[in-house]
């Protein structure tokens, strides 16, 4: 009986010798770095960078695996699946955590199953318009807006995405009437938006804006911060107008695990996270990408900024009487 | 002298006042809005009203028109098929890659008349399963366990 | 003559050995992922993403640009010789390819498509090098109402894919459309058909589907019935094309290039429309039109030239303006991200080598396809010819592998059973998957069209006649319309007084 299990072991542990993370035996021993979007995206990107530096820091070896589907919902609901142990950590962002169970009925968890480990990236985001619109900043668009006498379209690159409901709380602060048009993804939303179809939209940046911007395919209207920012430091912020001085978002990556996660391993993946995030090389990757690396904060101070974030974006929707049917 | 000339389009009628009948009834709370601005049950009403209709032209034509029987089903490929594809993605995860592509394998071989129980094909089976696990997790990293969650808390408590 | 300057820089880097290397590694594992079902250029290109850093930024888009028509011509091999297509593109290839193929003259119909794919690589080459900047114009032309009118046209046209009653047709296309609205509505982000299943909130998959309908569908079949086991293939005659087929090949050829051009310059499922088209056309003005469908030569040629036409000008967007046509041109743009060149309109201008690189290696891949491919008909026609029983299992596990590599997840496979029963019983009652397919792909970019127009123009349906682009499609397909169901009524009319 002995010999038998011994062989069973034997031809496992043959099948599993120097292979995948689930080979290998006993918890702890491989990390999971879950990617809620199909590999090829530029989350999944970030994983990429992320992940050979972590598994150099934390002695272990990381995977990235990419679930996607449901705008990230799946992953998040499998992470829920996973014993709190550390071993799988979420590379997610308001989009998944926040913004889809509120727009998703189907999606049954909540933000807090989540623990906050640590932010890791930030990109600013751009009000972008059509390039034959009669403005050229935000309080031009907002005085073209009023004069129309019609709902002013403006695209989003989904229902409930954070660009949907940033664009709603503009016009609601504004007061101004718009028509949400919604599009699969940024690509579509960009061939309209060139087309004239639709009136602006709100967009994180990218590098390639500036010669679109040339190209007569788009106009940038400003910065959706107080401060401009040193991509395009000649463009314009939101700070710089009358109407929307205060008006500041941005969006945001972090690492997440579940809730229930010991205080002790959310602690070991925070400071190996830290150490990652400090290698020239891995900041460098990600600048190039368009991201802006942020600096590791403390277990807390995560924490506070996610359940932060929570309040404000349910409280954006339920204010503007978000409700999807 | 059936009353139902017409087998195959017949059942084919069905078929299609089925789906738009279960088209129409889980989407009856899908809101219609109006015609310019449209909610999310226009189109599936639309389209399941459609295909109830096309259904029902289905139905009259076969009582009409002469047409050809069904052949009749074998049910021993269709269900060793069908459970094979289902068994692979149930067994995934818990057994892992190679002892699930074994019983997809397995399921389908059997659903042949052609199937023995021969070692040669045995051997085979297994030649096959390490193909697709060196090409496929090795060459190509799809992500699928080699072992599965199953197993490993099994062998871990060993 | 700058046009040529630039042509001849192009090829300059473009047959370089190391850059001629990587074109062969991309258009071969090209071919291999997409004669594999399931596995997808995407799918491919993402896990190869990493390994690409690498390289010289040219050489990874040479790469993974020959991956992506490498898939495209692989999908049309196992549609023709095992009826899976294995990409949207190929459903149409699969109708008469695969009967020639049961005729034992797969070789020919894999040759037509080679060459035919072949010289719509190379005129489309042609174009996108002489004209992408107008190009890119152009489709800008096109909102949404122009497209919305462009999938009725399509709509319409693709009736006249089915062989069999119109009323079966018709249904098939309806029930195709029905089924591309399960998941979320993009214009409310509401649930629709979902039941619950966060699975489903993105609907199904096309792959999923055509490997359940055509794939586990068709081996159901084959086993059920003996007289269709081990394909009818028992001798195979003559691998190359004969005088007549080149003959009957030229027309559908040109015809299905032009179309696939025109088609693949509109990003938003104009290059999905171009081989369903191309296949239409030749049932309305191919001289051979009754035999399409039982194994014609021009129903490969018309959609295969249309499908590569279409897949070549997918790049156009990608290249002047870095917006991605498709998934693999998104992938494309991330790996130029990664390299650090910053994809968009200032490509063209500051890297000369990369952009006319690219466009040259896009003929170089195909002349390789076309070497690596005519010989390789020999093989892949000997492979059909082993025992079923052999094979069979072989393309189940293949479909299960790669259903399961699409999303990494394991419900798929549920749903790829699910289709695999209704195909089944569809064939049983002779009711064709193709329209289904069809109307699968373009009901959801019916309906987003049509309600994202009405949107913009708050509710006023006269913007699809005030358009005029928009009101030319419409009429189109109008008379389309009235062209295939005005005969076919006569015809039902004709049957229905003789049995009286």
């Amino acid at each position: 009986m002995m010999k038998r299990r011994s062989l069973v072991l034997g031809l496992l542990a043959g099948l599993a010798l120097g292979t995948s993370a689930q080979a290998q035996l006993g918890p702890g021993k491989t990390i999971t770095l879950m990617v809620p979007y199909p590999a090829g995206g530029p989350s999944d990107a970030i994983a990429r960078i992320i992940a050979p530096r972590l598994q150099q820091v934390l002695g272990q070896t990381v995977l990235v695996e990419n679930l996607g589907g449901a705008s990230g919902g799946l992953a998040a609901m499998k992470l829920l699946q996973t014993p709190a142990d550390g071993r799988m950590i979420f590379q997610g962002s308001p989009n998944e955590l926040i913004l889809s169970p509120l727009t998703n009925p189907d999606i049954k968890f909540k933000p807090s199953q989540f623990r906050h480990v640590t932010q890791i990236t930030r990109n600013p985001l751009i009000l972008l318009a059509r390039p034959d619109l009669p403005a050229n900043n935000i309080d031009e668009l907002i005085e073209y807006s009023r004069k129309l006498g019609k709902p002013t379209p403006y695209g989003s690159v989904g229902v409930g995405s954070l660009y949907h409901i940033l664009s709603e709380d503009l016009a609601k602060q504004a007061g101004l009437k718009v028509t949400h048009v919604p599009y699969r993804g940024a690509a579509p939303m960009f061939q309209d938006l060139a087309g004239g179809a639709v009136d602006f939209a709100i967009l994180p940046y990218q590098a390639s804006y500036k010669g679109l911007q040339d190209q007569k395919k788009l106009k940038m209207l400003g910065w959706v911060s107080e401060k401009r920012d040193n991509f395009i430091p000649e463009l314009v912020s939101f700070g710089e107008s009358r109407s929307l001085p205060k008006f500041d978002h941005a969006i945001w990556a972090g690492m997440f695990l579940r809730s229930d996660t010991p205080d002790d391993i959310a602690t070991k993946i925070n400071a190996a996270i830290a150490e990652t995030m400090k290698t020239p090389e891995v900041r460098a990757a990600l600048e190039k990408m368009g991201s802006i690396p942020v600096d590791t904060t403390s277990l807390a101070a995560a924490q506070a900024y996610f359940e932060a974030e929570v309040a404000k974006l349910n409280g954006m929707t339920k204010d503007m009487d978000f409700k999807i049917n | 002298m059936h009353i139902v000339r017409s087998p195959k389009d017949f059942y084919a009628g069905l078929i299609y006042l089925g789906f738009g009948l279960a088209g129409l009834w889980f989407g009856a709370a899908y809101p219609m809005g109006t015609a310019g601005r449209m909610g999310s049950g226009y189109f599936p009403k639309v389209l399941s009203g459609l295909l109830v209709l096309l259904g029902l032209l289905a139905i009259i034509r076969a009582l009409r028109v002469e047409g050809s029987p069904v052949g009749a089903i074998r049910w021993k490929p269709l269900v060793l098929i069908l459970a094979g594809c289902s068994l692979f993605g149930v067994l995934l995860q818990p057994l892992g890659m190679p002892i699930a592509l074994f019983i997809l394998i397995l399921c389908c071989a059997m659903a042949s008349r052609e199937f023995r129980w021969d070692p040669r094909a045995l051997a085979g089976a297994l030649g096959m399963v390490a193909i697709c696990a060196l090409v496929f997790i090795k060459g190509l990293s799809v992500q699928m366990p080699l072992v599965g969650d199953w197993l490993i808390t099994l062998l871990g408590k060993v | 003559m700058e046009m040529l300057d630039n042509l001849w820089l192009g090829l300059s880097v473009a047959i370089t050995p190391i850059n001629l290397g990587w074109c062969l590694v991309g258009v071969f594992l090209g071919t291999a992922i997409g004669v594999l079902p399931g596995l997808g250029p995407s799918a491919t290109i993402a896990m190869l993403l990493p390994a690409t850093f690498g390289l010289e930024p040219v050489s990874a888009l040479i790469m993974m640009a020959g991956i992506f028509y490498g898939a495209q011509y692989g999908g049309s091999t196992t549609a023709i010789l095992i009826n899976l297509p294995g990409e949207a593109t190929s459903v149409v290839t699969a109708l008469d390819g695969y009967q020639m193929a049961r005729k034992g003259a797969a070789g020919r119909a894999l040759a037509a498509a080679a060459i035919s794919s072949f010289f719509a690589g190379t005129v489309c080459t042609v174009l996108i090098a002489l004209f992408a900047p107008p190009l890119t114009d152009l489709a800008f032309k096109f909102g949404p109402a122009e497209y919305f009118s462009l999938m009725v046209l399509g709509l319409a046209a693709s009736v006249v894919l089915a062989s069999g009653s119109i009323i079966h047709a018709l249904a098939m296309i309806v029930l195709g459309l029905l089924l591309g609205l399960v998941g979320t509505d993009v214009n409310s982000g509401a649930q629709r058909y979902a039941f619950g299943l966060p699975e489903l909130a993105d609907g199904f998959n096309f792959v999923i589907v055509a490997m359940g309908m055509f794939g586990i569908g068709e081996i159901i079949a084959n086993l059920e019935d003996e007289s269709r086991r081990d394909l009818g293939v028992k001798s195979v005659k003559g691998l190359m094309p004969t005088r007549e087929d080149w003959r009957r090949m030229l027309a559908p050829t040109l015809r299905g290039t032009t179309l696939g051009a025109m088609l693949g310059i509109l990003p938003g499922g104009g290059a999905a429309l171009a081989s369903f088209g191309a296949y239409a056309l030749e049932k309305r003005v191919s001289k051979h039109a009754g035999e399409l469908g039982t194994g014609a030569i021009e129903g490969i040629a018309a959609p295969e030239a249309a499908n590569n036409a279409g897949a070549q000008m997918s790049f156009i967007p990608m290249l002047t303006l870095g917006f991605p046509a498709n998934p693999v041109m998104a992938l494309m743009i991330g790996a130029m991200i990664m390299q650090g060149i910053q994809p968009g309109p200032g490509v063209m201008a500051e890297q000369p080598r990369l952009f006319w690189g690219l466009i040259a290696s896009m003929w170089v891949g195909n002349v390789i396809l076309l070497v690596l491919n005519l010989p390789l008909i020999g093989l892949w026609v000997r492979m059909i010819m082993v025992p079923y029983h052999f094979l069979f299992p072989m393309i189940i596990v293949f479909c299960a592998i790669g259903v399961f590599s699409l999303s990494n997840n394991a419900f798929d496979l549920q749903i790829m059973m699910g289709f695999g029963l209704l195909g089944h019983i569809l064939k049983k009652l002779d009711c064709e998957p193709a329209p289904l397919l069809l109307g699968f792909i373009l009901g959801p970019l019916m309906e987003e069209f049509l309600r994202r127009s009405l949107l913009i123009s708050q509710g006023d349906p006269t913007v699809f006649v005030t358009r005029p682009l928009s009101a030319v499609l419409l009429a189109l397909a109008v008379a389309v319309l009235a062209m295939v169901l005005l005969p076919a009524f006569s015809r039902t009319r004709d049957v229905a007084f003789k049995e009286a």
